[in-house]
């Protein structure tokens, strides 16, 4: 018994001085600022989705998604502003926001922005996707990016966590792309009815496997 | 027992406008009749009645009514809608008058001003006969006034609301102002902190008037109820709620600019406002402080110098004086400087920092303008306080909002302030589903911004036709409103305009055309746009829209067309002979 314990006392004391606590070291601010984060669950890493176009797979957020189909668009629009998100269209004057409005979209966080002129394009949506959710790029706007721009644009968003909705080629690699390739309407007769009801098929491409590659039908 | 830090409040004259906005609303000459002042009047703000004329209040029309209740009750009631900015405009020439007695005068909400009475009292010979001049002086602009002189605004508030229309003033006596303030209940103290919950809980915890609050010990206020309550105490006590923490200004805070071309029109004022509003909150809150009371100085075209000062009660309070709030006082001062120079005859003031001396007469419709300009503007903290901190929402939803704001106001200095527009349901028959747009920050209340609540929405006349107007019109933003011969759901997502040209051609290939009694000519079979002829599968029409005929320049007829081919479908129209395609389902 007392032999067990001296040698248990006599462990620390032999060989170097154990002072140097190797623990001690100070962490960096960023390592820190790393450690205290608030662990970010994966609803909120996505863009939240009506239910009719949810199986489109997860928007994540801090992505550019080209959409092409402006029906699609005003779709997607739906969730994020119910959620309390802010969208701006920027440049998308022929979106109509009475179907908006019809496909649920909560006017009161929808903000347009008129097509600024081409030297301020970039600073424009800039500003707007450092404070925005959601923005919305019409096709001018998207023609006139140049790649730098495009480039920064893309940096800005994945930095800020918000998306970008192009409605024309993003002049980078987007992360996904979503092209309405056939839509099909009902209700139509030979002089009588009333278009009722569009089903359609979005097809998805883009890289990674959060793109979800593929071809989806929207019920109307 | 902390007898040192209580220090009483300063003797305060408080000039108060009963039913402001009713005033206000006949000064701009929106109640017609021969007595505007005799009739039964009642501003509406969001359905509900927030300000009645003494003859409306006869009837039994009271605040908060619904507006049919108010016109059950009296039937030739005049139902006025709220409009805040024409409070502040028509409040200036008071203003003007009641600052010829003293130059430190304070604005504290249009309809309410406030001065510290202990120079001009001792000029014009005691409170007793300053407080005749300064009845008579606002008088003299036609609008019967209330004076309250008590310590501090608080008290002095309460002492204006406690006149009738035959004592149209009550001075409480140097030092008996806690006696006047003990007796009443203690909502007025929490509607003073903006804490309408607080006076809830006074009331369940047994506290009923100012003077059981007053008597409560300092230390186990704050300790129970924070900054608010001991507040709420000081000022129920007749303290000066402020005196423990007299911040100073920093130096160089005053933020200002120049324009080149004078500022004349009040939309291009408002934007301006904004934008310094927004600069000078950024300042003040680099350095935690809030705003208390502000300065707004502006130089004419014609070297005419004018400052007004603003206190907002609340700076430091919970969602205190918000860059809205600040840029809403400007924008009202600017309204009002520049309605009353526009209808100013003469103008021969050239005196230096403070404005004093009537504004001149005042006529809103009198048009003449005699350098109406605005070429310098300065907006000088005068009094600032630390700002108490305010707790941002858990989730962030306040937080999201406020950021989109400021982004919208920068993207507005880019490109001008009809740059960003909101989207607002109002109704219609149309593809669009009658939405309309406002810019930014002009109508649509600011769901980020607390000092905004219960501002006016500007409704612009003429979208949608008078008939249908009240019992049809959709409620705002509740979707799809019941407008009979509304283009049937869904509505096409894509609207062009203007219109891109398109043909409709029969099988043998002729135009078709509508007849006057809407009869297709003969069955659509090809579509032709943009150079592509397609066959028509589908097709319903012709709708007819005959819209606005009773207007020659804005009325037109057409006939609606739904075509569908197998690329597409389109909404088509037929107007004076030829074809167009408005709008795409897509």
């Amino acid at each position: 018994m007392a032999v067990v314990t001296a040698a248990a006392l006599a462990q620390p004391s032999r060989g170097q001085p154990s002072l140097a606590v190797p623990s001690l070291a100070v962490p960096s601010l960023a390592e820190l600022t790393e450690r205290i984060r608030p662990v970010a669950l994966a609803p909120a890493r996505t863009l939240a989705l009506a239910p009719e176009v949810a199986h489109l797979g997860p928007i994540r957020r801090g992505t550019v998604v080209e959409v092409f189909g402006p029906g699609l668009v005003l779709r997607l629009l739906a969730g994020p502003t119910n959620e309390g998100a802010w969208a701006a269209l920027v440049g998308a004057v022929e979106l109509n926001l009475g179907a908006a409005a019809e496909h649920g979209v909560a006017l009161a966080r929808v903000a347009v922005v008129a097509g600024p002129p081409a030297d301020l394009v970039g600073t424009v949506v800039a500003s707007l996707v450092d404070a925005l959710e959601v923005v919305v790029l019409g096709p001018q706007v998207v023609a006139e990016l140049r790649a730098p721009a495009a480039r920064r644009l893309t940096a800005r968003a994945r930095e800020r966590g918000s998306v970008v909705m192009a409605m024309g080629v993003w002049p980078e690699p987007a992360e996904r792309r979503l092209v309405v390739t056939e839509m099909a309407w009902e209700g139509l007769g030979q002089g009588w009815g009333s278009l009722q009801r569009a089903s359609m098929v979005v097809q998805a491409t883009g890289r990674g496997s959060a793109s979800r590659p593929g071809s989806y039908r929207l019920a109307g | 027992m902390a007898a040192h830090s209580e220090v009483a409040a300063a003797r305060t004259l408080v000039v108060w406008c009963p039913d402001w906005p009713v005033g206000a609303a006949v000064m701009a000459g929106e109640v017609t009749g021969a007595e505007p002042w005799d009739r039964p009047i009642a501003v509406v703000h969001a359905n509900r009645v927030v300000a009645v004329s003494g003859k409306a209040r006869f009837s039994g029309v009271r605040r908060g009514m619904r507006r049919r209740e108010a016109q059950a009750c009296c039937p030739d009631v005049d139902v006025i809608s709220a409009d805040p900015n024409r409070d502040a405009r028509f409040f200036e020439p008071i203003v003007a008058a009641v600052s010829a007695y003293s130059p430190v005068l304070e604005i504290a909400t249009p309809g309410v001003c406030q001065l510290a009475t202990r120079g001009p009292s001792r000029y014009f010979g005691g409170d007793e006969s300053l407080v005749k001049i300064i009845v008579g002086a606002v008088a003299a602009q036609g609008v019967a006034a209330r004076v309250g002189i008590a310590e501090g605004p608080f008290a002095a508030q309460l002492a204006a609301r406690a006149t009738t229309a035959a004592a149209p003033w009550r001075i409480i006596e140097p030092g008996r102002t806690p006696d006047f303030l003990a007796p009443l209940p203690v909502a007025t103290v929490a509607r003073a902190v903006d804490d309408v919950d607080f006076g809830g809980l006074l009331l369940r915890l047994g506290i009923r008037t100012l003077e059981q609050l007053a008597g409560l010990p300092s230390t186990d206020v704050a300790a129970r109820f924070g900054p608010i309550g001991e507040r709420a105490r000081r000022l129920a006590a007749g303290l000066d709620p402020d005196a423990v923490r007299p911040t100073p200004v920093p130096p160089d805070l005053a933020v200002g600019q120049e324009f080149e071309a004078p500022l004349e029109r009040i939309d291009a004022a408002a934007f301006v406002a904004r934008a310094l509003a927004e600069e000078l909150h950024g300042e003040l809150t680099a350095r935690g402080l809030a705003c208390a009371c502000i300065r707004i100085e502006a130089r004419f075209d014609d070297g005419t110098e004018m400052a007004r000062r603003w206190r907002h009660e609340r700076a430091g309070a919970p969602g205190g004086l918000t860059p809205a709030a600040l840029g809403d006082r400007v924008r009202w001062q600017l309204d009002g400087w520049l309605l009353s120079r526009r209808g100013a005859h003469n103008i021969s003031r050239e005196n230096g920092s403070h404005d004093s001396g009537d504004g001149g007469e005042i006529s809103g419709s009198d048009g003449r303008r005699k350098g109406g300009g605005i070429v310098q503007l300065r907006l000088v903290p005068e009094e600032v306080m630390a700002e108490a901190g305010r707790q941002l929402g858990f989730w962030g939803a306040s937080e999201a909002d406020e950021r989109a704001d400021r982004a919208f106001a920068r993207v507005q200095g880019l490109l001008g302030p009809e740059a960003v527009k909101v989207p607002e349901v109002s109704g219609g028959r149309g593809p669009d589903g009658g939405v309309r747009f406002l810019a930014w920050g002009d109508a649509r209340d600011g769901q980020s911004s607390p000092g905004r609540r219960g501002r006016g929405r500007t409704r612009k006349p003429g979208r949608a036709p008078a008939i249908h107007d009240s019992s049809l019109r959709g409620r705002e933003s509740d979707g799809p409103s019941p407008w009979p011969g509304r283009l049937p759901t869904p509505l096409p997502a894509l609207l062009h305009e203007p219109a891109l040209p398109a043909e409709v051609l029969d099988a043998s290939g002729q135009r078709v055309r509508v007849t006057g009694r809407g009869m297709c000519s003969a069955e659509p079979a090809f579509f032709v746009r943009a150079g592509r002829r397609e066959s028509v599968v589908g097709w319903a029409g012709p709708w007819p829209v005959e819209e606005r005929w009773w207007d020659l320049a804005a009325g037109r007829r057409q006939a609606r067309f739904q075509i569908q081919t197998a690329s597409g479908a389109w909404l088509v129209v037929l107007e004076v002979g030829a074809w167009w395609v408005t709008a795409t389902y897509a």
